[in-house]
């Protein structure tokens, strides 16, 4: 028998689990499978994008560049430049991730990379302007100037603790294009 | 909001990829297929986040924790606001008005601020996904020092707003 890959073992692990709650509870099955739709709409609209801008990104962008304006000599330009290119961001956060990868994979400092992380986080400007509707502006300004002072405190902190990142290999884009020629 | 801006990034790839293509198709090709590649080797970790969302929304319906936590407004309330927002990943759209309503229960604006910071901060049931791409030290401490980060952010907040 073969081994089930190991990219595939999540997405079996949770359809397995979807397939017990419809046998157990199926009132409550049917719902989480219409609310799980709905948001695979959403995440087949967002998706698609992010991962062909970060395909642009790879191809197009010079390394020396990254490491210029958001590498570890970028000082607070590029704080500037990741807190805004995370607050610019549209998208849930788990499109975040494989951005923030190939940020980190270009040559951006650990700092940076977290900053952007944070703010695309909680720092979203759309989102910001949907929550002054529901909170109010000032409860939505005064969130947002702390979420930039938390990425600054987590970053530093962050970057402190793990001075050389380690990341896994596999999902790299890079990685791939390599293997494909070889 | 969302699906114009959502429009709004489809125009600005598809631009980008034209002015590409115009430049140097070689270089465009090899980024679209960069993409394809990235976008199938990150579908299984992504749909599963999906399903793992219908399923707590379907089990822990948006209406009991507005109920559950616009209770009362102590400390206990915002605790259970922080832990709640850490370990469920609810969209925004949902999150903010929830938010809103809980805050019309009762709840304080503490208990708002945590419940918003973790929710976005903090991810559990991104975690898997998170360590796919960024390796489990990275994964651990930003969302450890993230909940910290979202409890200072809520103290602060209800001094302030006071």
């Amino acid at each position: 028998m073969k081994r089930i890959p190991k990219e595939l073992r999540p997405i079996i692990i949770v359809a397995a689990l979807f397939v017990v709650v419809m046998l157990l509870a199926p009132a409550q099955g049917r719902a989480a499978g219409a609310a799980s739709l709905e948001y695979l709409k959403e995440m087949a609209l967002i998706l698609p994008p992010v991962f062909f801008l970060i395909g642009l990104l790879e191809v197009w962008v010079p390394r020396s560049m990254v490491e210029k304006y958001l590498g570890r000599k970028s000082g607070i330009a590029g704080f500037a430049i990741s807190a805004l290119l995370g607050s610019v961001a549209v998208g849930p956060m788990y499109a975040a991730f494989p951005f923030a990868r190939t940020l980190l994979d270009k040559g951006t400092s650990l700092f940076n990379v977290v900053v952007f992380l944070t703010m695309w986080a909680a720092g979203k400007i759309p989102t910001v302007m949907m929550e002054a509707k529901f909170m109010g502006v000032e409860f939505a300004l005064l969130r947002l100037g702390l979420t930039v002072v938390a990425s600054v405190a987590i970053a530093w902190v962050m970057q402190r603790l793990i001075p050389s990142p380690q990341v896994p290999q596999q999902p790299s884009v890079i990685e791939d294009r390599a293997s494909a020629n070889g | 909001m969302q699906t114009v801006l959502t429009k709004v990034l489809w125009v600005v790839v598809l631009g980008a990829y034209a002015v590409s293509w115009l430049k140097a198709p070689q270089k465009a090709k090899r980024a679209a297929k960069a993409g394809l590649m990235g976008l199938a080797k990150a579908a299984p970790a992504m749909l599963s986040i999906v399903v793992i969302i219908g399923l707590v929304m379907a089990f822990v319906p948006p209406e009991w924790i507005a109920r559950y936590l616009g209770r009362d407004a102590g400390l206990w309330a915002t605790a259970a606001a922080s832990i709640f927002g850490a370990l469920t990943l609810i969209p925004c759209i949902v999150a903010l008005p929830l938010a809103a309503s809980i805050y019309r229960e009762g709840a304080s604006v503490a208990t708002v601020a945590a419940f918003i910071s973790t929710l976005t901060m903090v991810g559990v049931v991104t975690a898997p996904a998170e360590i796919k791409y960024m390796g489990k030290p990275l994964t651990i401490w930003r969302n450890v020092l993230s909940s910290l980060a979202a409890i200072a952010i809520a103290g602060v907040m209800a001094v302030v707003l006071r």
